[in-house]
């Protein structure tokens, strides 16, 4: 079932424009993974998808659910994202770096922040919004970081916080931003697990954003590959071959298969 | 001791006492937010913008044939709180850091309005004591009406904030989660910067640009060295700026010393003492 339609939009700042004509949708449930350089235009993407950037022309729909959290559409609700925000609410996992640590802020504070939607102003957060905390912190394997300053914690860590924040807002659609920027192979495997252990238990939907395509190639069933203005969109199956990405990137490149896996080697 | 025991008998004291404490809770607790935002130098851009105001008001009123410094037409406080308010909504403005950086803009507007303050009331006649008034603050004129202003700028700013703690707070730290979440991260930034800007264009009016700026800095910076979580800042924090306000009030009635400067050195040795004592625990 289609969650997200991107149609015929026109993405920019002021009066430069960085993508035009995007069409493409985002279906509930899958593993949708958005791959470019540094400039391509990803994040920009990003920000129409939740809201924070609105389009210069077409539209973003939103196929919302009834009784979704900070959601008031009726069932089978169809709803400009731009227009609306909210409607389908998404736990935004943004990259750590952008995260001031100069706030004093323990995981567990972090984490209730993903409840102040659903509390709405004026309320302050009750035992209910705890334990919601504290499941999630256990979820995410971060149960005893819960009174750590965030600014104490490795990139992996921090992470897992991030993850947890927008488990607890009870989220449709994870949406990650270069999750696994700057960690280790150990970090970067152990994240790609706990977002697959999160999607086997609860269905959810995962906008996985990232400039290494081999790290979507085996895990992401459809990849929207982004460079110098132009995109392809496809099954993964489709998007990656020699053809498709020589086509987008301008380069020669092979795609192999080593041990069941799909391996590019430029 | 006994110069001490008399300062509580001066009915003016009283009232310095009670406005600095008002004008110390406030801005030290709304401090915290903006040197957490790495705007430190917001607070003393409005301050001037504020200043600047009445230094309008004080050039209008010589030219009516007030006298400078004391009598201000009826529009002055007005004015002043009003273009405080307009600065503080272009501070709050979101937009992409493209061409200038965010604290360019708090940079141009800090000068500009430092300078057309001081233009305008040099062509004042007798407008050197409305600078000094307006820079340094004269707490010691603060009256019982003014306290009582002050009473209910803290009772508004205190219930926005006590009810919108938590959306300030998501707004300041992660904006663009806060919006994904339906959260117009915007609008509460609009309406904390609404809070600063009504706060400082107040406490501008009773204590002076100098010991405003001191109150949303110092304070904050000395609870971040001790504090380990937002709200043991908040409350360290508050908790600095009033002793700091109230000794160095009192210091300076003691001594005979000017009370602003005298309030800003006292907040200074609170900071020194606590760099000292992190210093110390740090090695250990």
């Amino acid at each position: 079932m289609t969650l997200i339609e991107f149609q015929n939009v026109v993405l920019g700042y002021g009066r430069r424009v960085v993508l035009r004509d995007l069409n493409f949708a985002i279906h509930e449930g899958e593993f949708f993974g958005i791959v470019g350089a540094n400039g391509s235009g990803k994040t920009t993407i990003l920000r129409a998808l939740l809201g924070i950037l609105k389009p210069k022309r077409g539209q973003i729909i939103g196929h919302v659910r009834p009784g979704s959290v900070g959601s008031t559409a009726t069932e089978g609700a169809r709803v400009d994202l731009s227009a609306t925000p909210g409607a389908i609410p998404f736990g935004y996992v943004p990259q750590r770096g952008f995260l001031d640590e100069l706030y004093p802020l323990s995981g567990a504070d972090i984490v209730l922040m993903g409840r102040y939607a659903a509390l709405g102003p004026m309320r302050r957060a009750e035992t209910r919004d705890r334990m919601v905390v504290e499941e999630s912190l256990r979820h995410v394997g971060a149960a005893g970081l819960g009174d750590t300053l965030f600014r104490a914690m490795s990139g992996g860590q921090k992470q897992r916080i991030l993850i947890a924040r927008a488990l607890a807002s009870e989220a449709r659609v994870l949406v990650l931003d270069e999750p696994t920027d700057g960690m280790d192979l150990e970090g970067q495997k152990s994240i790609l697990d706990l977002i697959g252990q999160l999607r086997a238990e609860s269905n959810i939907t995962v906008v996985y954003v990232t400039h290494r395509l081999n790290e979507l190639s085996n895990v992401a069933q459809r990849l929207l590959l982004l460079h110098d203005g132009r995109y392809r969109v496809g099954p993964v199956d489709e998007m990656m071959t020699g053809e498709v990405l020589r086509e987008v990137y301008g380069v020669a490149v092979r795609v192999e298969q080593f041990d069941g896996k799909r391996v590019v080697i430029t | 001791m006994s110069k001490l025991l008399e300062m509580f008998q001066q009915d003016f004291m009283v009232n310095v006492l009670c406005g600095t404490t008002i004008v110390a809770a406030l801005c030290s607790y709304l401090g915290v937010f903006i040197v957490l935002r790495r705007a430190v130098f917001v607070g003393a851009a409005l301050a001037q913008v504020s200043s600047l105001g009445v230094g309008v008001a004080v050039w209008a009123g010589a030219s009516m044939g007030m006298a400078a410094g004391h009598d201000l037409p009826w529009w002055g406080h007005p004015l002043a709180l009003l273009l405080t308010l307009g600065t503080a909504m272009v501070f709050a403005m979101q937009y992409r850091e493209r061409v200038l950086p965010r604290e360019s803009v708090v940079g141009v507007i800090y000068a500009v309005a430092s300078a057309l303050a001081i233009l305008v009331i040099a062509v004042t006649a007798g407008g050197e004591a409305a600078v000094m008034n307006l820079w340094f603050g004269n707490v010691l004129t603060i009256s019982r009406s003014g306290v009582v202003g002050l009473g209910a700028l803290a009772l508004l700013v205190g219930t926005v904030h006590a009810l919108f703690y938590k959306e300030f707070l998501f707004a300041s730290f992660d904006p663009d989660m806060a919006m994904a979440l339906g959260i117009r991260a915007s609008w509460w930034n609009m309406l904390l910067y609404l809070t600063i800007g009504l706060t400082i264009a107040f406490a501008t009016r009773a204590a002076g640009v100098l010991v405003v700026f001191n109150f949303l800095v110092l304070p904050t910076v000395t609870s971040l060295l001790l504090a380990k979580r937002m709200r043991g800042t908040l409350v360290l924090a508050v908790a600095i700026g009033v002793l700091a306000g109230v000794v160095g009030s009192a210091l300076s009635y003691v001594r005979d010393l000017p009370t602003g400067p005298t309030i800003v050195v006292v907040n200074g040795a609170f900071l020194a003492l606590a760099w000292s004592a992190r210093g110390l625990a740090l090695r250990r």
